[in-house]
């Protein structure tokens, strides 16, 4: 895990540097978006925007260090995510079907056979898992963060979070398999 | 498509970490998932250019923040009300002193008197029927209320229903009274009861002087005219000779 988060950089943003917050915000912003973009949000860069505005709003609070400056990104994005998921089950978004706008393709026969795992294919596959599967190895993979930050993020125990991460890439695993088998098959 | 060498070093040590036995296809779709993690930074959006400028400057963030949230107590006011109850507190002791000072005794002792008074329940009243008396201490009797009742005259009249005070009332007496007091009966009953009656003076007991009846004229009862005998005549013909035997009344008044 290579960052360059660092105690000093957090406290220059306390103090107000705006080179600082840019900084912080060019290292947390790619992987809060990764990781709500991996967990399947209507519009993640809108979000990782309003993660932003919280967080540098309650900068001062923030202590930890520069560890937990990113536990308490990640926690707002998940919790941001919930919150959305939540909206989202409440109210379901109505559209009317327009096919001048429909730009969706499907894939070629070609890329089928070949059985392409692009990234796409990947998240699909992350989002086929169970909610917390998919947050734990969104957060330990996306996110790049070690056990015991995921779970404080998660609110669970490292113990839960190990096993979840077992269970979701043995999942993962028998998913690939399925598909390559169908694949070949086809 | 072409992966980090370090992204595939990560996807193996995180599945080496959960005992997952590593596949090309697993590794490569980690490392894919990782490198969902790894775009550019999104543009920033001109509020959060804004939160940033606003928290780089910390005396706009806190002018900010002051102008947009609005106390429901200002600080002025918090320190008036402070104000106000020290000075509350300061003239309650003060009073409290001086009534300490200026009172009689020892204040203190009087106060925890009189709530130990307040406090404690009253002793409860003897009921006087329900206590036994002691024959060896009999009950105080109180004092009848004595009135003065003028002599009975020489020359009341003696006759067989006369008795004297104190006992039964002779033959053809139907009413004999018993000599009263002036005295309230409520007070005398339990007393009567006790036998103690008899200790008292003769002082306040007025004689009543038996009443002689005179005699009524007592007539012998008149015969009540019937309605048979009233009428005279009997226009139908239902009058009964006498001496016709009555039919014996059935038992089944019905029939």
């Amino acid at each position: 895990m290579s960052s360059t988060l660092t105690d000093d950089l957090l406290g220059a943003a306390q103090a107000g540097d705006t080179e600082a917050l840019n900084r912080i915000y060019t290292e947390l912003s790619p992987r809060i978006l990764g990781y709500l973009t991996a967990r399947g949000s209507e519009d993640p860069e809108a979000l990782t925007q309003d993660v932003f505005l919280a967080l540098f709003s309650r900068l001062p609070s923030i202590t930890g260090g520069e560890q937990g400056l990113r536990t308490f990104a990640f926690s707002m994005a998940h919790a941001r995510h919930v919150d959305e998921t939540r909206r989202r089950t409440r109210r379901p978004a109505l559209f009317s079907y327009d096919p001048s706008v429909d730009h969706r393709t499907t894939a070629s026969a070609e890329s089928s056979a070949l059985g392409n795992l692009t990234a796409e294919g990947a998240l699909g596959h992350l989002r086929s898992l169970n909610s917390d599967q998919s947050d734990v190895l969104a957060l330990r993979i996306v996110a790049d963060l070690p056990l015991d930050e995921v779970a404080r993020v998660l609110g669970k125990s490292t113990g839960a979070v190990k096993q979840l991460q077992r269970r979701g890439l043995h999942k993962l695993k028998q998913l690939l398999v399925d598909k390559d088998s169908s694949n070949h098959g086809a | 498509m072409v992966h980090d060498p370090s992204s595939r070093a990560t996807a193996r040590n995180l599945l080496a970490e959960s005992d997952v036995v590593a596949s090309e296809e697993l590794t490569v779709a980690l490392a894919e998932l990782r490198g969902v993690g790894q775009r550019p930074a999104p543009p920033i959006s001109p509020a959060l250019a804004e939160a940033m400028r606003q928290a780089a400057v910390p005396g706009d963030r806190s002018s900010e923040s002051d102008g947009n949230v609005v106390p429901l107590r200002s600080r002025k006011a918090k320190r008036r009300g402070a104000a106000v109850s020290g000075v509350v507190v300061l003239a309650m002791a003060a009073g409290m002193g001086g009534v300490a000072a200026l009172g009689p005794g020892n204040a203190v002792e009087t106060a925890i008197e009189s709530v130990i008074r307040w406090v404690a329940p009253p002793e409860p009243a003897e009921p006087a029927s329900d206590k036994q008396p002691d024959p060896a201490h009999p009950a105080p009797v109180p004092a009848p209320d004595v009135t003065p009742v003028p002599q009975a005259p020489a020359s009341a009249p003696e006759g067989p229903g006369a008795a004297e005070p104190g006992t039964r009332g002779g033959e053809g007496s139907p009413t004999a009274p018993e000599p009263t007091t002036s005295a309230e009966p409520e007070n005398h009953a339990p007393a009567d009861r006790k036998g103690t009656s008899r200790d008292l003076p003769e002082v306040g007991r007025r004689v009543v002087p038996p009443v002689e009846l005179p005699e009524l004229p007592v007539e012998a009862p008149r015969p009540v005219p019937t309605p048979r005998s009233v009428l005279p005549v009997d226009p139908l013909g239902l009058t009964v000779p006498e001496g016709t035997p009555k039919p014996a009344p059935s038992a089944d008044p019905s029939r």
